[in-house]
């Protein structure tokens, strides 16, 4: 980001090869919306490069991008269309994975446990899932989630541990139902 | 939140995970877990989501995402042009307006120069009156404003509260005026 500031129009090109893709997977998470989610990552760079002149790195430029994602995040949750979550996130892969089908080997199994947490973390409070995202994911730490979101670090240590909570007693119950159906 | 299978630890567990509890308290709950098979459950379960989560595959932008970005910005970065040029229209605004007074103030001055001559230049060729009074015809022009020059004769008009530029034709016509009105009343 410096050597953008300085000038270096090939570091921004850097920054988006970088980023863009990790950007994406959070603001999908976030937005339940693979086409809303694009969007945003280009809202996200054009900040970025709007800011080449007034940047300071008075912290990590991973957690000031992803402050810049969860802002435009959570104020595109707020507007009325956001009525209706799941739109168009990739739904028909993440639901062939997430077959209650009997799983036929390890990866399988790996594999719909992994969109089932996907799936079960849209229905999560969206602070929550913000929150447990930027923390067990992309590795901020409490206090830089607490800058994000605008709130303390104790109440990020409550939202990342109900958002955990709830996801593994989801992931619990969904293991036990396939048990009982994969029980003669 | 807290539950039964956690022995009220919950969001201490999970900090522990997140490597974000004081040295004393993580200690304290690594002991815990040391005798308490259900917090070790409970974070087990609670670990398990973190890895699920990292398993979400990064799915590559649109191929032409960097490329629709970069029209973005040259778009509003004309934009921005634009809108500099749009401020200094609106800047420009009241300069455009103070352009407008000088040169109306001009056009008055050439008006009321003109209107003299009309009312007392001589109309037969007989010598200037000589007099203390400054002689119409010394009546010094009005110095030229290159913005009057420049000005459209519409907002001459308008300037001047008269209805059509063709008013100002008039005024810079006068002796044509002067001599159709003359043969006008000869004529009568």
């Amino acid at each position: 980001m410096l050597a953008f500031c300085e000038g270096d129009a090939a570091a921004f090109d850097a920054l988006f090869r970088r980023w863009a893709a990790r950007l994406l997977r959070y603001l999908e998470r976030m937005l339940r919306d693979a086409g809303l989610a694009e969007e945003l990552v280009q809202e996200v760079f054009l900040r970025v490069y709007g800011a080449r002149g007034s940047y300071r790195p008075e912290a990590r430029f991973s957690t000031w991008l992803y402050r810049i994602a969860t802002n435009l995040a959570l104020n595109e949750l707020r507007r009325p269309r956001r009525s209706r979550p799941h739109a168009s996130l990739d739904d028909a892969a993440a639901e062939a994975l997430a077959s209650d089908d009997p799983p036929s080997d390890d990866l399988t199994h790996a594999r719909r446990s992994v969109a089932a947490v996907d799936r079960a973390l849209g229905d999560v409070p969206e602070r929550q899932r913000a929150a447990l995202w930027l923390v067990a994911v992309e590795g901020l730490s409490y206090a830089e989630v607490a800058a994000s979101l605008g709130v303390s670090e104790s109440a990020v240590k409550a939202l990342v541990h109900r958002a955990r909570e709830s996801l593994a007693a989801r992931l619990e119950t969904r293991g036990s139902s396939a048990e009982g159906e994969g029980s003669p | 939140m807290t539950g039964p299978s956690d022995c009220g630890r919950g969001e201490d567990l999970s900090a522990l995970l997140d490597g974000e509890l004081a040295p004393e308290r993580d200690a304290e709950l690594r002991a815990h877990l040391a005798g308490c098979a259900r917090c070790r459950a409970q974070l087990a379960s609670l670990a398990r989501v973190d890895v699920l989560l990292a398993g979400i595959p990064v799915r590559e932008t649109s191929a032409d995402l960097q490329a629709r970005l970069r029209a973005r910005i040259a778009a509003e970065d004309e934009a921005g042009a634009l809108a500099g040029r749009g401020r200094g229209r609106r800047t420009g605004g009241p300069l455009q307006a103070s352009r407008r007074v000088r040169a109306l103030a001009a056009a008055c001055a050439a008006a009321a120069a003109a209107l003299a001559l009309y009312f007392f230049a001589p109309r037969t060729p007989t010598p200037l009156p000589q007099g203390p009074e400054t002689p119409v015809a010394q009546v010094p022009a009005p110095a030229r404003d290159p913005d009057f020059d420049a000005l459209p004769a519409e907002e001459i008009a308008v300037g001047l509260e008269l209805d059509t530029a063709q008013d100002l034709d008039v005024i810079a016509n006068l002796d044509l005026v002067e001599a159709l009105a003359a043969q006008g009343k000869d004529a009568g």
